[in-house]
């Protein structure tokens, strides 16, 4: 699904360049779920960003589907981010100005397709906003609008999802409700998924967790056995 | 994605944001409807002034053809006149003084000798109506309503002209063909032909016209006509018009004065493209993360900007409509502004070609304008979703795109400049003045954020700091609105002070010790009177001119003829053609200075050619130079000359000054007037010497330069109205990009406010630190303006009137304190809701 070689990123600011992730190799098995863990500037987001072909690396490359990411224009890169990859972000990113249906909707628009509204609907039925589908973000709680942002994840069928801190602005009840949702969501339509967090409570959903530390992959651990695998929801002891 | 879907989805996203933000957006949208509004408004009523002088043609000439000539028409001219048959009407066209036995006044007028039922198309509108078919067989006068107005006269009353006296028939308020403000300039007086045949008003040396006016209507003066008459005409000194040559000529000055209006309307267009591209670039900024979004959601650039230009149609094609509405009200007011200068009736009904123009127009401007900002969305990239802090450098190809925009709007400004002027020169200038301005005002605006942020007086009070830091904020308007409005203070700073420059001009004739009293076609045995006359009076005899009036035989041994015929030549048609009025003299005056030859004031008398000297603006006409040698005709008697001189004249020297200048010792003896120069002091002693003058030498003529003044200024200030009404759209448009700016700003400001109060800064103070940063706007802006508009005016008073510049501080002044007064009013008034507005809504704002 996803191959990471010897990537590395360099930032330069004028005369002084800052390394923030050197030769960082792995790689990702169809239908997994794998969790990014480390502490704030250890590049997780930086990694993240260059897994999903929203940055260009220094050096090293990225191959998504067979496809080498670290090759192709932005337009290229923005294509088969449109085809394969859904996202979640922390502060949810729904766009101001459209209602929590349109939201849904952008990801499959994009794709130039028509009569996307039922597909929305039921996604935003099934994170249970189905009372809730003409109002505008400013109209939601934290919580709705990460629901909302899930619905939009999932929209395209992605084959891989990136989810940036997916609970990082949300209280803990919400938050637990939004982990349930994003594993079940994730399980049901079989799509591998990258989560980016420091919350070890978090990771430990996943089945692998790789740990970064000051742009280097410091440790690479099965997290076995994942409560999700069997099908049944639950969080590790 | 295929084309079609991006384009469907763009409209539905465009329409998606104009849901949410339409009265964000509508602001945006208002800064082009002024300028639009404008283009509409004046490209309508120049297609209905073309079609009126279309409709009204015959009516602007009065008949279908007009000879005219300097002297009485000669046999062979009279033979043309009589073969080309119909109705004809004669007329004699001079200047002569008017007295007023009422009030005591004259009059300097232009007196329309006429015999016939001319105009045979249209009518002269005269009050009462029945005075036009009386005034011929009663011998009355028909005077212009102008002379009503500036001494009461009443038909009943009584005028004389030379040695006879009229009864005013009708007042004359208007004349087909002639604009209004040609009677003020003179008042026409129509009086009876046969009562100035032979009389001493059209003695030798008088500036007379002859003309004739033909009505045949079976006559067909189309096409070739004029060029089968013209070898007669030529031999004659005579011109033809035709209804055609009127119509073209008319049509020709008219769409002169409406592409001038339609540029000055095209600036407030262009500044609202100002307006435009600023709000977009703030627009995008605040739109910046749903973009990096919707690039992570897989939008192909492509697909972006066309959202976003589809969105900037929507925006432009809403506020051209709203233009072309509002120009629509607005051309049936621009007949009313204009009358004085337009000679016919012009409909008010909106022409659907000055919709289109609007429209096209306004759409490019938008267009042009918004691709500036929308560029930078190549710069926002997907990473910005997940890093809010991830500020990419701009590439190279995004400042490609934005040259080339730039060189697409040079051009386009360009080629709208030169469809209005059809001078590329003037384009050019008109393109290269904008383009230094807005370049002058947008560097002087970072220079004075530089300087504020370099020395910022980290010792004043915290609100003058806050007021100061406000000025080179993110998304701080300083630059634009400098821009806008100092461009809108330059525009009516250059047109005040190039009017009082050259209104100052003309009052240098009325300084101390120069003179204010111009005495024309005094007769050879009337001098020594008149200057009698003169010292009685106690008046200064300034200056007397002899004046010997001549026409050119032929240049270099060619003859007149074959140098007009000669389509090659470089002379000038009108130089050539025209009457020359030369002086001699044994000395330079003080308005003249030698550049090129040596001055020769007395004539040997030895067979050799007179030695003369030309003024170089009209040598450069005729193309001649020191050495060539002109025959001239001095009224049946040739003299062959020398250019001995090219001289420089100060025309704006208050003595005669000449084009030709002979030395004494040639002209003495030839036909000759006298031109005679004295100062009154007083209304009254120059109403008296008129008066003397009037009653006992009735054929002079006297140039009271005090009433040119006045008349200057009248037409100056009807001129400046004209172009003012026009600048007004500017205005507007800086006012309504203003407020644009301030609520594009708003969520910003709103913010910072909020957060003040929340941290306990009272709504006094809040309010002050507003006040100090559009206090500030303004006057930066205002005095930018101001110091262009007088660097700009000193340029043309140095090159193009030719005229000393001396700027009026006071009422830049009060100009500068109007804009800031504007300025802070209308900030304040569209800030004002910020310090109600709830603390929690703002702070949790996504939108800031």
């Amino acid at each position: 699904m996803l191959q990471i070689e010897n990537l590395t990123k360099t930032y330069t600011s004028g005369n002084r360049s800052l390394t923030v992730l050197k030769n960082v190799s792995f790689s990702v098995e169809d239908s997994s779920t794998v969790a990014i863990v480390g502490p704030s500037g250890s590049g997780k987001s930086t990694l993240l960003g260059l897994c999903a072909g929203l940055d260009q690396p220094t050096s090293g490359k990225v191959v998504l589907e067979g496809i080498n990411l670290s090759v192709l224009s932005e337009d290229e890169r923005a294509d088969v981010r449109n085809r394969n990859i859904g996202f979640v972000f922390q502060n949810f990113q729904l766009l101001p100005t459209l209602t929590a249906i349109e939201n849904v909707m952008v990801p499959a628009e994009l794709r130039g397709e028509r009569g996307v509204y039922d597909r929305a609907f039921s996604l935003l039925e099934k994170t249970g906003l189905a009372d809730r589908i003409h109002h505008y973000p400013s109209q939601l709680s934290g919580g709705e609008q990460q629901r909302v942002a899930l619905a939009r994840a999932f929209i395209n069928k992605p084959k891989i999802l990136f989810a940036d801190e997916p609970t990082g602005n949300l209280d803990d009840d919400t938050s637990s409700g939004i982990t349930d949702l994003l594993f079940n969501l994730n399980r049901d339509s079989g799509t591998t998924l990258i989560l980016v967090t420091h919350d070890l409570e978090l990771a430990g959903l996943t089945e692998r967790i790789l740990r970064l530390r000051s742009g280097e992959v410091i440790s690479d651990t099965v997290n076995a056995p994942s409560v999700y695998n069997n099908g049944e929801k639950g969080y590790p002891a | 994605m295929k084309p079609l879907d991006m384009f469907i989805w763009s409209l539905k996203m465009s329409g998606r944001e104009l849901r949410s933000n339409y009265s964000k957006l509508l602001l945006f949208v208002s800064s082009i409807i002024f300028g639009v509004a404008a283009l509409v408004s004046i490209t309508s009523f120049g297609d209905n002034l073309n079609k009126a002088i279309y409709d009204q043609s015959k009516s602007l000439l009065g008949a279908d053809i007009t000879l005219q000539a300097r002297e009485p028409f000669n046999d062979e001219l009279l033979a043309l006149t009589d073969s080309l048959g119909g109705e004809q009407a004669e007329e004699v066209r001079f200047g002569s003084m008017v007295f007023l036995p009422k009030t005591g006044d004259s009059r300097l007028s232009q007196i329309r000798a006429m015999r016939g039922n001319f105009p045979f198309y249209g009518s002269i509108d005269v009050v009462p109506a029945d005075a036009l078919n009386r005034y011929q067989n009663e011998n009355m006068a028909l005077v212009d309503e102008s002379l009503q107005l500036q001494y009461n006269v009443q038909p009943g009353d009584s005028i004389r002209i030379g040695t006879r006296d009229y009864l005013i028939g009708g007042i004359v308020r208007g004349v087909p063909g002639e604009t209004a403000a040609q009677g003020v300039i003179g008042p026409r007086v129509f009086i009876p032909l046969e009562t100035v045949l032979g009389s001493a008003l059209l003695q030798r040396g008088s500036q007379v016209t002859y003309l004739t006016h033909i009505m045949n209507p079976d006559l067909n003066t189309e096409g070739n006509f004029r060029d089968k008459l013209r070898p007669v005409l030529e031999r004659n000194r005579a011109r033809i018009e035709t209804v055609e040559s009127r119509r073209a000529s008319l049509g020709r000055s008219f769409r002169n004065l409406t592409g001038f209006l339609n540029l000055v309307g095209f600036i407030a267009l262009l500044l609202g493209g100002v307006g435009v591209a600023s709000s977009i670039h703030v627009y995008i900024k605040q739109s910046k993360k749903s973009i990096s979004v919707l690039r992570c959601l897989g939008a192909k650039l492509p697909a972006i900007l066309f959202l976003y230009t589809c969105l900037s149609l929507i925006m432009g094609l809403t506020g051209a409509v709203l233009g072309i509405l509002l120009g629509g009200a607005l051309q049936t007011l621009i007949p009313a502004v204009v009358q004085d200068f337009i000679p016919v009736d012009v409909s008010t009904v909106l022409s659907l070609r000055a919709v289109a123009y609007g429209l096209v127009v306004g759409l490019i401007v938008t267009l042009l304008f918004v691709w500036l900002p929308l560029a930078g969305i190549r710069d926002i990239s997907p990473l910005a979703a997940i890093r809010s802090s991830y500020e990419p450098a701009t590439g190279g190809k995004t400042n490609l795109l934005r040259l080339f925009v730039v060189v697409l709007l040079v051009a386009f400004i360009l080629a709208f400049a030169r469809m209005q002027t059809g001078d590329w020169i003037q384009s050019l200038f008109f393109t290269g003045t904008i383009g230094l301005i807005l370049a002058l005002l947008s560097l002087m605006a970072v220079l004075i954020v530089f300087l504020i942020r370099k020395y910022f007086p980290n010792g004043w009070s915290y609100v003058w700091r806050q007021g100061l830091a406000n000025l080179f904020r993110p998304n701080n308007q300083t630059r634009m609105l400098i821009m806008t409005i100092g461009f809108g203070t330059f525009l009516l700073a250059v047109l005040y002070l190039s009017q009082r420059v050259l209104l100052d001009e003309i009052r240098i004739f009325g300084t101390s010790g120069q003179a204010n009293t111009v005495l024309f076609d005094v007769q050879s045995d009337q001098a020594g009177p008149v200057a009698d006359l003169i010292r009685e009076e106690g008046l200064p005899l300034i200056e007397v001119a002899p004046v010997v009036t001549m026409r050119i035989e032929s240049i270099n041994g060619r003859t007149y003829q074959s140098l007009r015929q000669d389509t090659t030549g470089r002379s000038s048609r009108w130089a050539l053609q025209r009457e020359y009025r030369a002086t001699y003299r044994d000395t330079l005056n003080a308005s003249e200075t030698i550049t090129a030859g040596a001055w020769e004031g007395i004539y040997r008398n030895d067979g050799s050619p007179v030695p003369v000297s030309f003024e170089t603006g009209i040598a450069e006409n005729l193309n001649v130079s020191v050495g060539d040698t002109i025959v001239f005709d001095l009224q049946g008697v040739t003299v062959e000359t020398l250019v001995a001189s090219l001289r420089e004249v100060d025309w704006q020297n208050p003595t005669p000054n000449f084009f030709l200048v002979f030395p004494n010792g040639v002209l003495e003896p030839a036909p000759q007037f006298m031109v005679i120069l004295t100062r009154t002091d007083s209304r009254e002693t120059s109403a008296r010497f008129q008066q003397q003058i009037v009653q006992n030498f009735p054929n002079i003529s006297i140039i009271d330069l005090d009433m040119v003044l006045a008349t200057a200024d009248s037409i100056l200030s009807k001129v400046t109205f004209v172009v003012q009404f026009m600048a007004l759209f500017s205005v507007f448009t800086g006012i309504i990009v203003l407020i644009g700016a301030v609520i594009t700003s708003r969520f910003q400001r709103m913010k910072e406010s909020i957060l003040l109060k929340t941290l306990g800064a009272s709504r006094q103070k809040v309010t002050r630190i507003m006040a100090i940063e559009y206090t500030l706007l303004g006057f930066l802006a205002a005095i930018t303006g101001t110091a262009l508009s007088v660097a700009t005016t000193w340029l043309l008073a140095l090159y193009f009137f030719e005229a000393p510049f001396r700027p009026d501080l006071l009422p830049l002044l009060l100009l500068v304190f109007i804009v800031i007064g504007l300025t802070v009013g209308i900030g304040m008034f569209s800030s004002r809701s910020f310090y109600s507005q709830p603390a929690l809504d703002i702070i949790r704002s996504e939108e800031v």
